[in-house]
């Protein structure tokens, strides 16, 4: 993908030395202006919580930083960090096996598809609140009730992405592993699975995000441990630090699997695809 | 920080087909094939699927008690004792909030996703606190909000707001980040005037992810009002549905949540989805994206 200048051989190197000089100078200012943006942010912060609130209702930035610090080093912070975690996982790999079903129906059939299509579509348009309410006296306050909706809100992103990697693999190669005798379920894990991996890996960094968010959104009305109840019973002490101290630790832990997990295994996908696209080109 | 994406596109679940359905002569096949018949199965199976809840647990009414109650409270009926049904007020009140809230989010969220896709320098300056508003959760805006303005108007219309900004901005742009720069030189270097290439090349490029982030911040605006208004109002429909919770009378409850959803998709329908469709008109991709032959 790179491009030569096509220009007279002595200017060369002056133009590419002045470019390369422009190229770092922008490089450096955007990191500056990054840096300047994070400044901003900390110190409208600090200014609104100065002048605007009082420290009780909206506490300076490093108050929430050492409460928050003070919970990941307290004694409870483990069991609702687990339990929050243990739900969203479950949750999570709930939906991927319901939604390889799925997502094998809708390649297969254009009736499924369509049925499908339309619930999976009505499930992403209900405010996820009704879902975390309705759990309340479905279930009651138990930790099904988180489980069931991350898998619920998780199903409809993995599904759709699924089928669609489905739906764009290389028909020549449906056809020559038919040629070669080999049946449907070989075809399904051997063809169709592995190359629509990826397609299904940014689906499910997707789904566990949103996954992530609706388990906290039910642990806030129906649970008596996690993330999300903690934060309610924040809200309801009128405790604002604690509230933003939680808030921060679940969007580090969001970022967190985001790099750590998804980031790595697409990483490694990658690496395995990269060759191919080199070679086609 | 670079990449919380995760809530800017929907991939794949845009829903209508632009291609017009075969009309072939009605046959017992062709009929099951119809897209009103399958949204006809769609909508049994969601009934079936709530009537099986009902039977295995009996706190959660069936379909006919909470249609009665629904019938009741629209039409001020008596729920038995004082109470009185209760519809059109807190439905107003809450469309009053959310519209509030949508007329100055939706802007101030397209002003500086704008910004931030035209200057590298905005993008860097803004770029990772958008993301972070976009990543703390709506129930956090939701208490945030009550708590500051205790049970006045103020808590859910700030919410939506919050809640809308980033979710336009984001997808703005990236909207903005996508157009081709090949045809803003090539237009420039037509002489194509400012006006046109404004009205042609922005709009036009940006139109599908702006009607990406106008989407989401119509839904999680909406989600978030209802939270404050469950958490910290004593008006609006979060509260009618709180209210018929405290009081133990899960009809109401599971009626108002169903009104919450069928509001909700009837916006989308009536409104968001004409309103996409048109825009459209001059650029017919299929919306539909499942290719139709496998």
């Amino acid at each position: 993908m790179t491009t030569a200048p096509t220009v007279a051989p002595g200017s060369v190197s002056a133009l590419s030395a002045r470019e390369l000089r422009r190229a770092a100078w922008s490089r450096w200012g955007y990191r500056l202006s990054v840096v300047a943006g994070w400044a901003v942010f900390v110190g409208v912060w600090y200014l609104v919580a100065r002048f605007v609130f009082t420290p009780q209702q909206l506490p300076q930035p490093h108050v929430v930083a050492t409460e928050a610090w003070d919970v990941l080093t307290q004694r409870d912070f483990s069991t609702n960090i687990q339990a929050s975690i243990l739900r969203v996982v479950a949750g999570f790999l709930l939906a991927l096996v319901l939604s390889v079903g799925l997502g094998l129906l809708i390649a297969y059939s254009k009736w499924w598809r369509r049925l499908l299509n339309s619930l999976l579509l009505f499930i992403v348009s209900v405010p996820t609140v009704s879902f975390a309410i309705l759990s309340l006296i479905v279930l009651g306050i138990s930790p099904m009730g988180p489980i069931i909706n991350a898998m619920l809100v998780a199903t409809p992103y993995i599904t759709m992405n699924l089928a669609q990697g489905l739906t764009g693999v290389d028909r020549r190669l449906i056809v020559m592993s038919e040629s070669f005798g080999r049946t449907r379920p070989q075809i399904i894990t051997g063809v169709l699975i592995p190359s629509s991996l990826l397609s299904i890996l940014s689906g499910a960094r997707l789904a566990f995000a949103v996954a992530w968010r609706m388990e906290l959104l039910t642990e806030v009305f129906a649970s008596s441990e996690g993330i999300g109840f903690q934060i309610r019973r924040s809200f309801e002490s009128y405790d604002i630090r604690g509230m933003l101290a939680w808030a921060v630790l679940f969007i580090i832990i969001m970022l967190l699997i985001e790099n750590l997990v998804f980031r790595q295994i697409e990483r490694r996908l990658s690496r395995w695809r990269s060759p191919e696209v080199g070679t086609t080109q | 920080m670079s990449d919380i994406h995760a809530y800017q596109s929907l991939p794949g679940l845009r829903q209508h087909d632009s291609r017009p359905a075969a009309e072939g002569p009605l046959t017992m096949r062709g009929l099951l094939r119809r897209p009103w018949f399958i949204r006809l199965v769609a909508v049994g199976v969601l009934v079936f699927i709530w009537q099986w809840v009902t039977w295995v647990n009996t706190r959660v009414p069936g379909i006919d008690e909470i249609v009665r109650f629904m019938v009741t409270e629209m039409t001020g009926g008596s729920h038995g004792g004082a109470l009185t049904g209760e519809f059109w007020e807190p439905l107003s009140l809450s469309l009053q909030r959310y519209a509030i809230g949508l007329a100055v989010g939706i802007p101030a969220g397209a002003l500086l996703g704008l910004v931030i896709g035209a200057s590298r320098w905005a993008r860097g300056l803004f770029n990772d606190t958008v993301l972070v508003l976009l990543a703390l959760p709506a129930v956090v805006w939701a208490f945030l909000a009550s708590l500051w303005f205790g049970l006045s108007s103020a808590g859910p219309i700030l919410a939506v707001i919050l809640t809308a900004v980033p979710f336009v901005a984001v997808n703005l742009a990236a909207g903005v980040r996508n157009i081709d720069p090949g045809l803003v030189e090539m237009s420039r270097s037509y002489g194509v005037p400012a006006g046109r290439r404004l009205r042609h090349l922005l709009l036009g490029g940006t139109l599908p992810s702006a009607f990406t982030g106008l989407r989401l911040a119509f839904m999680t605006g909406w989600n978030s009002l209802l939270i404050v208004e469950w958490f910290g109002a004593t008006s609006g429909v979060g509260w009618r549905a709180r209210f018929w919770y405290d009081a133990l009378r899960y009809p109401g409850f599971v009626a108002w949540i169903f009104l919450f959803v069928i509001l909700i998709t009837v916006f989308d329908r009536l409104l968001l989805s004409p309103l996409e469709r048109r825009a459209f008109q001059w650029n017919q991709q299929p919306t539909l994206t499942f290719e139709e032959e496998l």
